[in-house]
């Protein structure tokens, strides 16, 4: 390259000597934003009015051009920009490019193929990689929370590697798994696009609160850094070509390529320190004492009996033997600060004929709870190759390597620490001689989980005749999981025990499509069909061990037969899934109007044998309105752009299993003294069993003014979920148990905001970009089984936290006890006319003063599961976020917000902490759930009389009332919160100074992450609940982390 | 014109989007089909209150759902106005505790009010039958009774239950539920256990309310209480005023009816849902052992009035001597 810009420079030296006298002028061309140099600009000369040259990979550029000359910089990304020479005395100048603002030529990925926003019909947002720098996460998915309006993402748990939830435009599915605080939403991740490799983030793992399988996300799997973009898909028109598994929404994530001809290596480092965030708090040591001594002396019925118990209670009384003379802050054992890395190196070069791309990423995160992290290693390169316009080659190869260590939790929850944790201050800690088993299987144990994702695309097109194109996409993924679990014998009763878990997934994916593009003048038409395949395996093994001759020696596995546990898990699948569609993009009068057709038929294993093909049709237009004639006027002032547009369509996503289809052979025991297979009555097959249907539509008014000063989307959409899978069981004379069906339907609607301002001019030093995002979202339950208006399902396991469904209603409800006040003394408790006695509970207790008054609904004087009310909303109302860029020279700061408004938690925490009063002795020898909460702040009864805020909880004899029980309406908080996700404040060294050290850009920057939650939630963290809406104990807090980083191109 | 235009693609939106919730169902209360009274027919004895709870299965309904007992007729379809009709009727407006320290502090806690016999529970579908009712009033087995309709309904629909029976059995004012002779009780004349050999008669003697304890021998006359040497007689029951026949023949307490007053909530003065009332002596047995004997009487009595309850040693009185 450098050869023929030498040539054409000598050409063009030799033609200009005659005409006048030329100048040499050198300098740099550089990003206006980031002030990295920016490559293959081109440079014309308008007085000869042709190129003279082009700038290199660093951005610097050395022409001779004729004195007075006016310089043009132009490159497709960037505005172009205008250099005069006159008056100039020294040619030695840096030129800054701005990008091109005008969002309606952002490039965007809907449906296979790239088109400009200009032409979009469906609803989508781009995220720019460049976004998602600077603050390294696990999960990348952090980074987009509150960057797109209707796609809501909580980070549920502040494990490092775990999945984040993400919802597009509202719930998908209602189905919990699990019962009462353990539910969990059935999880309804969108279908995830990596560089052409489908990837679901739904099954591959086990999500539950007693999940067998390990717990990393493979979307935790990719290093932002290797990011180009992030395309979110919302509507069924802009996912209607994914439409076997879209119903959900898609995301495609695409990695970077090579663009600079020359090559280019770019080193990017993190260092972050993770540091624990509020923790609750609880009394220690002579205060914990105190209290307990003093609730039994004034509880205990009387002081005779009362010493007697302080007597036998050796935790309490005997306050000089060290082993309980302590005040140990256990939080503070288990959880601490810690300081972590990651590097990431890209290599990537190339042109159009030929490019490729090296990125290789070391991610290393320690868990601020002790014996937890996550640790990515990852290789991904790409190349394409395109010897002429007609063929193009491109391939895809990535290698990821997860670990996740999750201490003696899941990767959900910590249950080991929370238990731990919650041991009496009075205990030693851990480094002295006197240990329990809680705390040494969290702090020795082993549980490694282990992901290896490998995943290679072979993609090409040749293009047969003029406008028409073949093309064949292929790609195959293979993950593996392993969770290895150990816990070591002085950990669990001297038997040590070790559990192992295996799972294999291969999905291979082929499309084959034809594309037909024909240009009428003005008008565009673009046909395509294509076929689509999807074969996916998965088994997983698990096997469990106990009794182990020492913890070093972890065999033989004969040792105690009787006690091993293993095989193939029920969860093994074996999927094909078939697609055929086709699409009809018409372009009309200069893009003026465009109008998309698309349908196709899907057909899928996991449904019935008797479902045909599925048929999902959808259709989308849009109207530029701006290229109108009437509009000009408009055009021509202050108008951008303004648009209109609209879709109607239809997703699905299959739900079930083969097993819910065709029923399923099990182990049967014993027939004529053989081991038989027989069929399994605990579930009907249903061969009518059908994929979850979504259909979409959605509408919007998308304007931009004053040249990019303001761009805004407004949208609304109408979402309706029909035939989610519903467990239904069935009458104890038939021969099975139960059955699954298609019988449930639900519906959101909402509006959705997306608003990008520039305050100052664009001839301002300074430039600052605020955006602003918001979705407002209602949900309606429309359909229950049997023509139900509506069904309670109730917590079987621990009768506490029940869900409501009910038709017209949020599907997400509440059901639970309302509390009115205390009793301020036993005459105060109503008093059944007919009988005489007092209010009582289910149990036969009567109520007293300093006991919580529940509303008895039903009149009886009874308090139970019939007086329940329903109430709140575990489901946002609105999510959204703030963004403000500020840049000044080479200095930006940028910050993150993000707000949910308008839904309610049950601080179920809180209620278990305020029970803790409930047993003066400790429960459990005082191991665990023994933690005292300070009460200074609170309002409880304490004496006959009291009007107060909250019941007595120190009347331990009484705890049967269960006065602090958490499914009641005292602990249904606000949930609400505008949470401070990141600020970055960066540095990019002016070219000047680096080029001295072959350094073409450099950068430098310091992050805080998760920094402030404003909220009126008492509890910690309104975010760190379950997808249900309840704040357990035993969550993980998510980490406060600050980074350095440096990113560095040569 | 640009913000006409957008106005009206808001208003488009907007009216989009409610078309769009027209369709939805309505946040109705859900009236299950699967409803049902799981206790179809009531035979509650009369003279007390009997209250019938957990008689109705509510399916998957919304709670709470309205009651309302809508037609109330002999079993051959005659009117009963007797059913309809309001009378006065006893209830607890406070709340019993076996401490009230006067027959007035009880009575501060009662009240009478109006209500027909038969009445159900307005949102918990519980039925009672007030302690009012008596055969004078309604029909007693064995006449069939009366038949009723329960009208149940919420916002969600409104269903009648048909045909329910009621059929009421006679008052039994008193009952007796087993007679402790305790420590080997013996005769004064065969020194042989007097277990068993024991009647006892609930007489009611006035309208007052009161109740007097009576202990005979054989002969019919009475045995002196204080030959009762250990009985703690303050704390025999939930009465008030005690007084002792002269001649201790009779021991004579003002209470309040009925015995026990609130037969679920334990007292000192209960055992097992019944009063409990203890009659106990000790004496000198065969080597100069201190035995204690004692009667535990288990008892309830529903009707208001001046009873005296009479132990009638119809074989042989105990004996009190000291060996």
């Amino acid at each position: 390259m450098k050869k023929y810009i030498i040539a054409i420079l000598s050409v063009i030296l030799a033609t200009s000597v005659y005409a006048q006298k030329n100048v040499d002028v050198s300098g740099f061309v550089q990003d206006g934003e980031t002030r990295r140099g920016i490559s293959n600009v081109s440079i014309l000369s308008t007085k000869l009015g042709k190129a003279v040259g082009a700038t290199d990979k660093s951005g610097y550029f050395k022409v001779s051009v004729p004195e007075g000359d006016e310089l043009e910089f132009s490159n497709l990304e960037y505005n172009v920009a205008k250099e005069s020479l006159v008056g100039k005395k020294l040619l030695v100048f840096t030129v800054y490019l701005e990008k091109k603002q005008n969002a309606l030529e952002e490039v965007v990925v809907q449906g296979y193929t790239s088109r400009t926003r200009e032409t979009m019909t469906g609803s989508s947002v781009r995220i720019d990689g460049s976004q998602l720098q600077d603050n390294p996460v696990s999960n990348v998915m952090q980074m987009l929370q509150g960057k797109v309006a209707g796609m809501n993402i909580q980070l549920n748990s502040g494990q490092p590697g775990s999945r984040t939830s993400v919802m597009i435009r509202g719930l998908s599915n209602i189905s919990m798994s699990g019962s009462g605080v353990d539910g969990f939403l059935t999880p309804t991740s969108p279908l995830y696009v990596v560089d052409g490799v489908q990837v679901d983030d739904n099954t591959d793992f086990e999500y539950g609160f007693n999940s067998g399988g390990t717990g990393i996300s493979p979307i935790s799997l990719i290093p932002p850094e290797d990011i180009e973009s992030i395309d979110v898909l919302k509507d069924a028109a802009a996912t209607a070509l994914y439409g076997s598994r879209g119903a959900y929404g898609v995301i495609i994530i695409t990695t970077k390529r090579g663009k600079s001809k020359v090559p280019i290596i770019q080193y990017t480092t993190n260092q972050f320190f993770n540091t624990v965030p509020n923790l609750r708090d609880v009394l220690g040591g002579v205060n914990e004492r105190y209290a307990r001594i003093n609730q039994i002396m004034e509880y205990n019925g009387d002081i005779w009996e009362a010493r007697d118990d302080i007597q036998d209670s050796q935790l309490l009384s005997d306050s000089l033997n060290p082993y309980f003379n302590n005040s140990t802050n256990w939080q503070g054992v288990f959880y601490k600060p810690t300081y972590n890395q990651t590097h990431n190196i890209n290599a990537s070069g190339g042109d159009v004929t030929f490019n490729y791309k090296i990125n290789g990423s070391y991610y290393n995160e320690k868990g601020i709870i002790q014996n937890t992290g996550f640790s990515r290693y990852t290789l991904n390169m790409n190349s394409e190759y395109r010897p002429t316009e007609r063929f193009r080659l491109s391939g895809i190869m990535s290698g990821n390597f997860g670990k996740q260590k999750t201490g003696s939790g899941n990767s959900v929850t910590q249950g080991g620490v929370a238990a731990a944790s919650s041991a009496t201050s009075l205990f030693p800690s851990p480094s002295s001689s006197f240990v329990n088993g809680d705390i040494l299987s969290a702090l020795t144990g082993r549980n490694d989980d282990r992901t290896t994702d490998l995943r290679a695309t072979l993609d090409f097109d040749f293009e047969v005749l003029k406008g028409l194109r073949a093309s064949n996409n292929f790609s195959y993924n293979y993950a593996t999981t392993r969770k290895d679990v150990f816990t070591p014998a002085v950990a669990n009763n001297n038997n040590s025990k070790s559990y192992n878990h295996d799972g294999q997934r291969g999905t291979l994916y082929n499309l084959t499509r034809l594309n037909y593009i024909k240009d009428f003048n003005r008008h565009t038409v673009m046909a395509y069909v294509f076929s689509e395949l999807n074969m996916t395996e998965f088994q997983a093994k698990a096997q469990q061990k106990t009794g182990y001759p020492n913890d070093q020696y972890e065999g033989p596995f004969g040792f105690n037969g009787g006690s091993a546990l293993g095989g193939v898990l029920n969860n093994m699948s074996d999927v094909r899934t078939a697609g055929f569609a086709g699409a009809l993009s018409l372009n009309l009068f200069d893009k003026r109007y465009i109008v998309d057709f698309n349908y196709r038929f899907d057909k899928s294993s996991s449904v019935g044998p008797d479902v045909p093909w599925v048929k999902n049709p959808a259709i989308a237009a849009r109207w530029n309105l701006e290229k109108e004639s009437f509009m000009e006027n408009f055009a021509d002032n202050f108008l951008d752009y303004l648009s209109l547009r609209g879709s109607w369509g239809k997703n699905i996503v299959p739900t079930g299993t083969v097993f819910d289809a065709n029923g399923r052979y099990i182990y049967s025991g014993y027939f004529n003294n053989n081991q038989t297979i027989g069929f399994s009555w605990g579930q009907m097959p249903n061969t009518q069993l059908i994929p979850s249907t979504t259909t979409q539509m959605s509408g919007a008014v998308e304007f931009g003014l004053y040249e990019g000063r303001v761009n805004a989307t407004l949208e609304t959409y109408y979402k309706q979920v029909d035939n989610m899978l519903w467990e239904k069981p069935l009458a104890n004379h038939n021969a099975f148990e139960k059955i699954k069906t298609n019988e449930v339907s639900m519906v959101n609607y909402g509006y959705e905001f997306n608003l990008l301002f520039r305050p100052l001019p664009s001839s301002s030093k300074v430039s600052w970009d605020l955006t602003l995002i918001g979705a407002w979202n209602d949900d309606v339950l429309t359909m229950l089984p049997d023509g139900n208006r509506e069904f309670m399902k109730y917590d079987d396991q621990y009768n506490t936290f029940h869900t409501l469904y009910r038709l017209g209603r949020n599907s997400m409800s509440f059901v639970l006890f309302d509390y009115r006040g205390t009793f301020a003394t036993d005459g105060d408790v109503p008093v059944n006319p007919a009988t005489g006695e007092p209010y009582k509970t289910a149990e036969g207790y009567y109520f007293q003063g300093g006991d919580p008054y529940w509303t008895d609904l039903n009149g009886d004087y009874i308090l139970d599961n019939s007086d329940m009310v329903v109430v709140g909303n575990a489901q946002p109302k609105m999510t959204g976020g703030i963004n403000t860029f500020l840049r000044y020279k080479g200095i930006s700061l940028n910050a993150q917000l993000s707000y949910t408004y308008g839904r309610d938690v049950i601080n179920a925490a809180l209620a278990k902490q305020m029970e803790s009063y409930g047993s003066p002795f400790g429960r459990y020898g005082g191991r665990k759930e023994s933690t005292l909460l300070p009460l200074d702040r609170y309002d409880f009864w304490r004496q006959s009389g009291d009007v107060s805020a909250l019941p007595n909880p120190f009347d331990f004899r009484r705890t049967a009332v269960r006065p602090f029980r958490a499914n009641q309406t005292l602990f249904m908080e606000d949930g609400s919160y505008l949470k401070v996700n990141y600020i970055t404040l960066g540095y990019n060294f002016p070219r000047e100074w680096t080029q001295k050290y072959s350094v073409t850009s450099m950068r430098v920057y310091v992050t805080g992450n998760n920094l402030y939650s404003f909220s009126s939630y008492s509890g910690p963290n309104p975010e760190l609940v379950t997808s249900a809406g309840y704040d357990r104990t035993d969550g993980y807090p998510t980490p406060r982390s600050y980074t350095v980083g440096l990113s560095v191109q040569f | 014109m640009k913000r006409i235009l957008y106005l009206l693609l808001v208003c488009i939106s907007v009216a989009l989007a409610y078309s769009c919730k027209k369709n939805f169902p309505q946040d109705l209360n859900a009236f299950s089909l699967d409803m049902n009274f799981t206790q179809k027919e009531y035979q509650p004895t009369l003279g007390r209150s009997t209250v019938y709870q957990g008689n109705f299965n509510s399916g998957e309904s919304s709670l709470p759902l309205s009651f309302r007992i809508s037609a109330v007729r002999t079993f051959d379809g005659k009117p009963a106005p007797e059913l309809l009709k309001l009378f006065p009727v006893s209830i607890w407006t406070g709340r019993y505790t076996g401490e009230e320290k006067s027959l007035e502090e009880i009575r501060a806690k009662r009240d009478t009010v109006m209500r027909p016999l038969w009445e159900i529970g307005e949102h918990s579908g519980t039925l009672t039958m007030w302690e009012t009712a008596n055969s004078n009033i309604l029909k007693v087995f064995p006449d069939s009774g009366y038949v009723f309709d329960v009208e149940v309904q919420s916002s969600g629909g409104r269903r009648y239950f048909r045909d329910l029976k009621l059929k009421p059995q006679i008052e039994e004012p008193y009952s007796l539920n087993g007679l402790i002779i305790s420590g080997g009780m013996l005769g004064e004349e065969t020194r042989t256990p007097l277990e068993g050999r024991i009647n006892v008669w609930f007489n009611r003697v006035g309208d007052g309310s009161s109740i007097t304890f009576k202990v005979l021998r054989p002969d019919l006359t009475p045995i002196p209480l204080n030959k009762f040497n250990t009985t703690d007689w303050e704390n025999m029951l939930h009465g008030f005023n005690m007084r002792f026949a002269p001649d201790y023949s009779s021991v004579t307490y003002d209470v309040e009816y009925p015995i026990p007053l609130v037969s679920t909530i334990p007292t000192k003065y209960t055992a097992n849902g019944n009063a409990y009332a203890l009659f106990t002596f000790d004496r000198i047995s065969y080597g100069g052992i201190r035995s204690d004997y004692g009667i535990g009487f288990p008892f309830s009595i529903y009707q208001r009035g001046d009873w005296e309850v009479i132990f009638y040693f119809y074989d042989e009185a105990p004996l009190f001597e000291n060996d």
